[in-house]
């Protein structure tokens, strides 16, 4: 039968049907389940990206904790050419921002890759420029950028770093691996126009932030010192300086000061010359400060004594062909008077006694000739013959410190063994490491490296320092209710690139500790190439001086007889307990420093314009209500020519949002901005940004909504 | 007869849950594969979920029409419509009103809505087979009396098809029609010969055209081109692959970001098989092979020959786009521009899929009771 045929013929056309669901199952089962493992790895390679997430770097503080170092967030601007709809716009629009020219800027972006940086860190001006042009494919990303908010304070110890966080000197360098932390990773998904689908991130390994150094630089005491070093070298217009501060028993450097200096935030505007740390870094000839260690061999071998007579010769002699100057001629003086007054023919006299194998022996045993071992990048070892090296002449050099090159470091650590009964200390900059969160994972203990001469030997010498110092060549350097103790340096500068020395030109030194009985401060002030004056005593003594003056005070070391107002140190942390409302105190006519550290005590913070160290000026007024953690604008002597932030900025916008109208409104006016409000109620969000730089009389608006939410 | 009476007035309650399930997880499917080219294209992301709400109303309506139509009317009309198609089709092809989406003149443009003409010429084509066939059911043993005349017809729509160029539905046009060939009592000798002498056609169609070369050779090994050729194909196995066997999760495709062309169209059975696994993937196919065989039984139970040459035609004609369908994807079958029926999203696809649907019920309605 036809239909019959018919329904034959359709039960082969369903079976056939039922093949084809057979054959088409087993091929997605061999797709899904058994090919599942290779091409979902494919897949996952095509869809996803691995992006490294940068940790943040641990911060840097002096020995008290007061920051030096840390990083603040800021934005940096990306595009991804594929979202961007007019390219020459874009480019146009962005050109001015980003500090490339446009048509530079749309080569850039006329790309296949997916990702171009436009610009990293930028400026919250500039953040906030870019983001009210909101434009497609344009997007930032947050990034650490590092902040130095003492400026050029301690630049030389702190280095610098680059872009990428990268430490480039200094301490930044030193400690690096420590401070970098390790970075982690994050797997974002990608759609395969290479845009980032940023609702599906995978952390596969959480960075872990940089340790925090805590260096044995004293805020306060670094500050003085660069104070005093730069009034010295504008005094004598000198080409270059260096101080250091170091407590003689720890080794721990209290202050490294160096000038030429330069401000590590934006160290690319400064030369190779300003950026070196000269006082662990330059090598020079010490001269007359180098005398102490050859009396040192003379006095621990016992091959003269204080009162034994040489003969300076009334200043001029011929040792072995080599002539050798007293600046100040004298006759038959005994030792202790060869010293204090600096006699090189006299000098050369009591080295020849020791012998130039003792002598050598002396000086490594102070150190020299091999770096100090501090935590620094380039220490160099210095140059210390070996006698079997020396010729003739040599003899008729080294005693009086030609023919050696040192640090200004090694020379201080030489200073720090005889003030420390004859025990080298290795100078350190680290007090300690902490982890994020303070436990402490590096304490430095104080370290000596060896013993260069006995306790009574050391002794003997403080008191020739001493000497010099009360009646020789340092009377500068007496300070009033201290004996000081220490030696003048003016040593020839070798001519450059040729042979003798420049008579015009001198490296002023002087070196010293106080009390000279139990030495507590060991300062070392070095002037190179002052004008007109070239005595180290002249030049170098003052400034020690002052700095040791100060430091007393600071520090409340005890005067020789009775008690001196000694000034209060406040070492403890910050322990304020959060309030609602805080009062701003009046600190117009303080110095500086201190008020900071008051402020930050009290759970504000400081914000300073201009130079100088006396605060003029202050915002908001003494009495004002502020939040925990508000900025007070600190106006210093001198108006600055540029502000940290860019030029012209003179003050800081507040945080108003969230707070009722008229409170808002007073805030701004004791920041000295004006205001232009739209809605009611509370303040919903404000323009520019809180805690942006800003001109006094910056017009800020102020979004507000009624609590409610309803605008 | 009475029999017959008894039925009258119920469709088959079955095949019509097995259309709302195909149509309404089409739905989601579409959305979760199309809602953020949507957003990136159109800045909507409910754009062609809109537009496919739209179609499955119209394509309801028309489905609940056509099954409340006794089929008998059909034939009456088959020769008007078929004439009609045709016109459509030159309109596509000639007139300012088609238009042309990836190098293909399809679509003709009815304000907001495209149309593609071939997927109605489909149905109206089964609708004449249906009835010349069982006209001819004498002669259809004879090959130039009752196979060839209806291998022109279809042959030489397919000519027309091919002229969009659209290889897909020329492809089905001709399957289905030897298929129903082969149901009217043809020879298989004739038909065997038939496709014999078929193949260098099928050869110069293949190998002649540019990019249907390129598809055979992706065809062939995929992986040989992934970035060219090939990509296609290898992104729908790896988005297959990474499905596994319970699949990603509703909504979780990677695959759907840019990396597979057409998500929501031809290629939305590889999201399936990445969001819902070789679990999700099995039980759709299930689902059309349950379609599939209740169209045959209502064949079946049909007492008339038109009827029962109408019901296979049409089923074939959904079983067989599916099939291919899924082939493609799965990499079985030659690339080729097909949709799957229900589910990827296209308005007329839909329209006509659920019209077919219509034409299954009001056959079903004349059921004479089955022995099963």
């Amino acid at each position: 039968m036809a239909d019959n045929g018919m329904d034959r013929r359709a039960r082969i056309l369903l079976a056939g049907f039922g093949v084809m669901v057979a054959a088409l199952t087993m091929r997605l089962f061999f797709l899904q389940i058994i090919q599942h493992q290779k091409l979902s790895q494919m897949a996952l390679r095509q869809q996803e990206r691995t992006i490294e997430v940068q940790p943040a770097r641990g911060n840097i503080y002096d020995r008290f904790g007061r920051p030096l170092a840390f990083n603040r967030e800021c934005f940096s601007y990306f595009a991804v050419p594929a979202e961007i709809g007019n390219l020459s716009r874009t480019a146009k629009l962005l050109a001015p921002w980003v500090g490339i020219p446009a048509g530079v800027l749309e080569q850039k972006l006329r790309t296949s890759r997916d990702f171009v940086w436009l610009k990293r860190k930028v400026g919250d001006a500039t953040a906030a420029a870019i983001e009210k042009l909101a434009l497609p494919g344009v997007h930032h990303l947050s990034e650490n950028r590092r902040v130095y908010p003492e400026g050029s304070l301690a630049c030389h110890v702190l280095g610098f770093v680059g872009v990428d966080n990268q430490g480039l000197d200094g301490v930044e360098l030193q400690f690096e691996r420590t401070v970098r932390g390790a970075a982690g990773w994050m797997r974002i998904a990608r759609d395969a126009q290479g845009r980032t689908v940023l609702t599906s991130t995978k952390t596969l390994k959480a960075p872990e932030p940089g340790q925090d150094v805590y260096l044995t630089i004293d805020k306060v005491v670094q500050h003085i010192a660069e104070r005093e070093l730069a009034r010295v070298v504008e005094k004598y217009k000198a080409q270059a300086g260096s101080v250091l501060v170091m407590d003689p028993q720890t080794g721990e450097i209290l202050a490294l000061a160096n000038w030429p200096e330069f401000d590590p935030n934006r160290y690319w505007e400064y030369s190779l010359e300003a950026r070196r740390n000269r006082a662990v870094r330059d090598l020079y000839e010490p001269g007359s400060t180098f005398k102490v260690f050859t009396a040192a061999a003379a006095l621990e071998e016992n091959v003269a004594s204080e009162n034994d007579i040489f003969d300076c010769e009334q200043g001029c002699a011929v040792f072995n062909g080599r002539i050798v100057r007293d600046h100040i001629p004298h006759g038959r003086i005994p030792f202790h008077e060869v010293i204090s007054f600096s006699s090189n023919i006299g000098t050369v006299k009591i080295g020849m006694r020791v012998g130039a194998e003792r002598l050598v022996r002396y000086a490594r045993g102070f150190g020299f000739g091999h770096p100090t071992g501090i935590e620094l990048p380039g220490e160099p070892a210095g140059l210390l013959k070996s006698a079997e090296r020396w010729n003739s002449a040599t003899m008729a050099s080294v005693p009086y410190g030609q023919e050696v090159a040192v640090t200004t470091l090694q020379t201080a650590a030489g200073y720090a063994a005889v003030a420390n009964d004859g025990w080298l200390p290795k100078p350190t900059l680290i007090k300690e490491i902490r982890q994020t969160g303070g436990k402490v994972t590096q304490a430095e203990r104080p370290e000596v490296r060896q013993q260069a001469i006995s306790p009574n030997t050391a002794k003997r010498l403080r008191a020739l320092l001493g000497e010099v110092v009360e009646h020789g060549t340092g009377t500068e350097a007496q300070m009033p209710d201290y004996a000081v103790a220490g030696k003048t340096g003016t040593a020839q500068k070798a001519i450059h690139g040729g042979r003798g020395y420049d008579p015009y030109k001198s490296v002023a030194s002087f070196v010293g500790f106080l009390p000279a009985d139990r030495p507590r401060l060991l300062i070392a002030v070095i002037v190179d190439s002052p004008h007109n004056v070239q005595w180290g005593g002249v030049v170098a003594g003052p400034v020690f001086k002052a700095i040791g003056q100060n430091l007393v005070a600071y520090l409340g070391i005890p005067p020789l007889n009775g008690n001196v107002a000694v000034a209060e140190v406040k070492n403890e942390k910050m322990d304020y307990v959060p309030q609602d409302m805080l009062s701003v105190p009046e600190v117009i006519g303080l110095e500086r420093l201190a008020v900071q550290d008051q402020l930050k005590r009290q759970g504000l913070a400081a914000i300073c314009f201009g130079q100088g160290t006396q605060v003029t000026a202050q915002r908001p007024p003494a009495g004002a209500q502020v939040k925990p953690g508000s900025p007070v604008l600190l106006y210093l002597e001198q108006a600055a020519v540029t502000g940290a932030e860019g030029p012209g900025a003179d003050s800081v916008v507040p945080n108003v949002s969230g707070q009722s109208l008229r409170n808002a409104l007073q805030l701004l006016h004791a920041y000295g901005m004006q205001a232009q409000v739209s809605g009611s109620g509370v303040v919903h969000s404000q323009t520019p940004l809180p805690n942006t730089a800003a001109k006094l009389g910056t017009v800020c608006s102020l979004i507000c909504r009624d609590p409610e939410g309803h605008p | 007869m009475l029999a017959g009476e008894r039925r009258q007035g119920h469709g088959d309650l079955m095949l019509l849950i097995l259309t709302l399930v195909l149509v309404g997880f089409g739905l989601i499917m579409i959305y979760s594969s199309s809602s953020i080219l949507a957003m990136r294209t159109y800045g909507d992301s409910y754009y062609f979920i809109k537009r496919q709400l739209i179609w499955a109303g119209l394509g309801f309506a028309g489905l609940w029409f056509l099954a409340k139509t006794p089929y008998e009317r059909f034939r009456n009309m088959v020769l008007p419509l078929l004439f009609g198609c045709v016109i459509l089709l030159l309109a596509v092809l000639l007139l300012p009103i088609g238009k042309t989406v990836g190098g293909a003149r399809r679509w003709l443009v009815l304000g907001p809505l495209s149309f593609q003409p071939a997927e109605m010429l489909k149905l109206v084509l089964v609708i004449y087979l249906a009835d010349a066939l069982a006209r001819k059911q004498e002669i259809m043993r004879d090959f130039s009396k009752g196979v060839l005349p209806n291998l022109m017809i279809a042959g030489s729509l397919s000519a027309l098809l091919l002229l969009q160029p659209d290889l897909g539905t020329a492809v089905i046009i001709v399957l289905v029609t030897i298929a129903m060939l082969f149901m009217g009592g043809a020879r298989l000798a004739h038909l065997l010969s038939l496709g014999l002498a078929a193949l260098p056609v099928v050869f110069l169609l293949i190998f002649k055209v540019a990019y249907r070369r390129r598809r055979w050779d992706a065809f062939l090994d995929p992986w040989q081109d992934a970035l060219g050729k090939g990509f296609q194909i290898v992104q729908s196995f790896l988005a297959l692959g990474s499905g596994g066997l319970w699949g990603r999760g509703l909504c979780e495709s990677q695959q759907k970001l840019f990396y597979l062309p057409t998500p929501h169209t031809d290629f939305i059975y590889s999201i399936v098989g990445e969001e819902l696994g070789f679990i999700g993937a099995f039980a759709v196919l299930l689902v059309f092979g349950m379609l599939i065989w209740k169209g045959f039984s209502i064949a079946r139970h049909c007492p008339d020959q038109f009827g029962k040459m109408l019901a296979v035609g049409v089923t074939m004609l959904l079983g067989l786009q599916a099939m291919i369908n899924i082939g493609v994807v799965t990499g079985l079958v030659p690339t080729k521009g097909t949709t799957l029926p229900f589910i990827s999203a296209g308005g007329s696809s839909l329209l006509f899929s659920l019209l077919a649907v219509g034409i299954l019920l009001s056959i079903s309605r004349n059921a004479i009771p089955g022995e099963d």
